[in-house]
């Protein structure tokens, strides 16, 4: 009984832990309050945007999240279940319409934003007890949007474009092989750094078997003591850490034989070997057969 | 109305003839067909490595059946093909770590557990990665491109492939096939070496017997091995933690039936997909370039760095060790991680010195050492270029 709440309480923990870290990947990206002439919704209107980003390499779930513009109502609006829209695949992102119209569909959520203040925004999970995250949008001029300078980074500021339902940064190049490209052009700060890392990772390897081997010899030096019957220091007893010369002999030869030091003339070795043929009914033919049809007259 | 009928059935016949392999032949698919036939002659005849070269070969003549493109979903880069849906492991690199997998559940780690300071020479190894990435620089490839080409150094074709299709995926093709190629030659390429960098004397070098290693050490070693190593490099998991876990599922000796599995069908199955989808990539059209050529001058270089790096090392760690525990510089050779072949060149060539100096043992200490060593470079070379 114990065993089996034991295990329930791990995968419930489990569970749980997995839910809340692929919810708490989720990011209040970017926020454009005043659209004047910005993005426009399916609906042809413009309205506030609210852009959430999933930083991870996971799909997140949002549905049953809530997102509100009131600190002291965190269930304001929930993002409803039942639409797939709700999954954010990796690093994408999902608009959300602060334009109280919810009818207009579960990306509508039912408050707006005040261009003419400060907007506090926050998302929960779907307890609505765990805050994922908030940001407080500044007072921005029309068609201005804030947010995260790279995706998901913390760091909020007004950015130059707004870039609904798009990546707030663009890279046209991977900066890191640029950046080899351009400081390390022979190769050699790569193969120091890296050859140091290997050396590194094989050295941490050979002083803990280092020391685990000469535990391990310790053990099995004081149990061949005990069990010849030998007291005293560890050097006495018969070191049988080493494999003895009758198995080595063994290897020997059976590498011998396995280059072929059996047989002068291995072309020539003929084995037959006995073909037994015993009877299984899985074998038998007649389990294999249809059946010949009957026909049954009245 | 019979005219008009002979008109359609000459028609279909012209029709069907732009569709054979002989309407649309090149030149290369010959010279790529033909290389093909080399590689399942090598592996028939001379027996190179041919779980690799009888699946990569065929391959290659699977890839370089021309055909008119019609949208039949037939060759590997046509998405939905039955061979580009195969092709998916290689590309989006998961047919590597189930190899990985198999490989730790084949491999005995004792010979490295009980003599540890072998895993410096598989180490000391990786210098042909990075020199084969210095050499790609200077050639002109890009840092991402050199990393993928370099890591043919390895020695380890799982590896590559990995590597390869996360930094370079348009060189993949050629890579594997270099990488495949030199492993298979390693009895060509290493010798020679091995003989010219080092001393009658060093060769006669008998080296200690290796200790008994417990069944406790078995079982810690992977677990160790992969916290160490993966929280240094966490970019090597994929192919680090497979090849941990397989060991541990052979070692822990109460998951017998999955160990089999790793390494027996998991494996084959694994193996046969790579090879034959590897091989029927390097179709003509993508394969026959400029690139290939210097791919396959890098790879073999880094084959003689990698080599070299491992038998001077030996040497040189010589100078610190006690006359009774010196390290014979033939087992040098064998850092890089062509399992079991390049431990087998050490064997042999010491046999050909010393009939009675059994080297195999010592040897498939840095051997292993080696495709751990090649699995952290790789994560580096990932973790720094992707």
């Amino acid at each position: 009984m114990k065993k089996i709440i034991g295990s329930a309480l791990l995968c419930l923990g489990l569970a749980g832990g997995a839910y809340a870290q692929s919810t708490s990947a989720l990011r209040i990206n970017e926020v454009l309050t005043n659209n004047e002439t910005n993005y426009v919704d399916p609906f042809n209107n413009r309205g506030a945007w609210i852009e959430i980003y999933n930083n991870s390499s996971g799909t997140v779930q949002m549905a049953g999240c809530f997102i509100t513009n009131d600190k002291n109502n965190p269930k304001k609006y929930m993002i409803s279940k039942g639409d797939q829209k709700t999954l954010i695949g990796p690093r994408q992102v999902v608009l959300l319409w602060a334009d109280a119209l919810p009818h207009h569909g579960t990306f509508h959520t039912n408050f707006c934003l005040d261009p003419e203040k400060e907007n506090y925004i926050a998302l929960y999970d779907a307890s609505g007890k765990n805050l994922i995250d908030e940001v407080t949008v500044p007072v921005l001029e029309a068609d201005q949007s804030y947010g995260a300078e790279r995706d998901g980074s913390k760091k909020l500021t007004v950015l130059p474009h707004p870039t609904p339902e798009a990546a707030n940064h663009v890279e046209n190049s991977n900066p890191k092989i640029e950046n080899f490209a351009q400081k390390d052009p022979n190769g050699v700060g790569m193969a120091l750094t890296a050859m140091s890392v290997v050396f590194s990772a094989l050295l941490l390897l050979f002083l803990v078997f280092k020391l685990i081997g000469k535990i391990s010899t310790g053990i099995s030096t004081k149990r061949t003591m005990k069990a010849q019957g030998i007291s005293g220091k560890v050097k006495d007893a018969k070191d049988s850490s080493e494999i003895p010369g009758a198995v080595l002999a063994a290897i020997a030869m059976a590498i011998h034989e396995y280059q072929g030091g059996d047989h002068d003339y291995e072309e020539t070795v003929l084995t037959i070997h006995r073909v037994k043929r015993n009877y299984s009914p899985w074998s038998s033919k007649i389990y294999g057969l249809r059946e010949t049809p009957q026909i049954k007259r009245w | 109305m019979k005219n008009e009928f002979i008109q359609f059935l000459t028609g279909n016949i012209q029709e069907f003839l732009t569709y054979t392999g002989f309407a649309n032949f090149e030149i290369g698919n010959l010279i790529m067909i033909l290389c093909g036939i080399i590689f399942i002659y090598l592996a028939v005849a001379k027996e190179f490595e041919p779980m690799l070269l009888i699946p990569i070969g065929f391959g290659i003549l699977i890839g370089n059946i021309p055909f008119k493109d019609a949208g039949l979903q037939l060759g590997i880069y046509e998405q939905g093909s039955v061979l580009n849906i195969l092709y998916q492991g290689v590309t989006q690199g998961w047919y590597p770590p189930l190899i990985f997998l198999g490989i730790g559940a084949m491999t005995d780690f004792s010979a490295l557990i009980s003599n540890p300071k072998l895993m410096l020479v598989g180490a000391a190894a990786q210098f042909g990665i990075f020199g084969a990435y210095a050499i790609a620089l200077a050639m002109g490839f890009e840092p991402n491109q050199a990393g993928a080409i370099g890591i043919i150094g390895g020695a380890d074709g799982p590896t590559a492939i990995f590597l390869s299709s996360k930094l370079a995926p348009n060189l993949m093709g050629a890579i594997a096939i270099s990488a495949y190629s030199y492993m298979a030659l390693v009895p060509v390429i290493q010798p020679p070496i091995m003989r010219l960098l080092t001393t009658k004397k060093e060769r006669l070098i008998r080296m200690k017997p290796p200790r008994v290693v417990s069944h406790t050490e078995k079982v810690i070693f992977p677990i160790a091995g992969l916290l160490m190593t993966c929280f240094l490099v966490p970019s090597g998991l994929p192919l680090l933690g497979m090849l941990f876990f397989g060991n541990l599922l052979k070692e822990s000796g109460v998951t017998r039936r999955l160990a089999e599995t790793a390494r027996g069908p998991l494996i084959d199955v694994i193996t046969i997909l790579l090879g034959v989808t590897v091989g029927a990539s390097t179709q003509a059209s993508q394969f026959l370039k400029i690139d290939s050529i210097k791919i396959f001058a890098l790879g073999a270089l880094s084959f003689v760095i990698a080599t070299t790096a491992g038998i001077l090392f030996v040497k040189l760690f010589n100078l610190f060790l006690k006359d009774d525990n010196k390290i014979n510089p033939l087992i040098g050779n064998s850092g890089v991680s062509a399992v079991p072949d390049s431990a087998r060149i050490s064997q042999s060539v010491g046999l050909e010195y010393d009939p009675t100096n059994y080297l195999l043992m010592h040897a498939m200490g840095p051997n292993v050492a080696g495709v751990i060593g090649s699995a952290v470079a790789a994560g580096i070379l990932l973790g720094f270029l992707a």
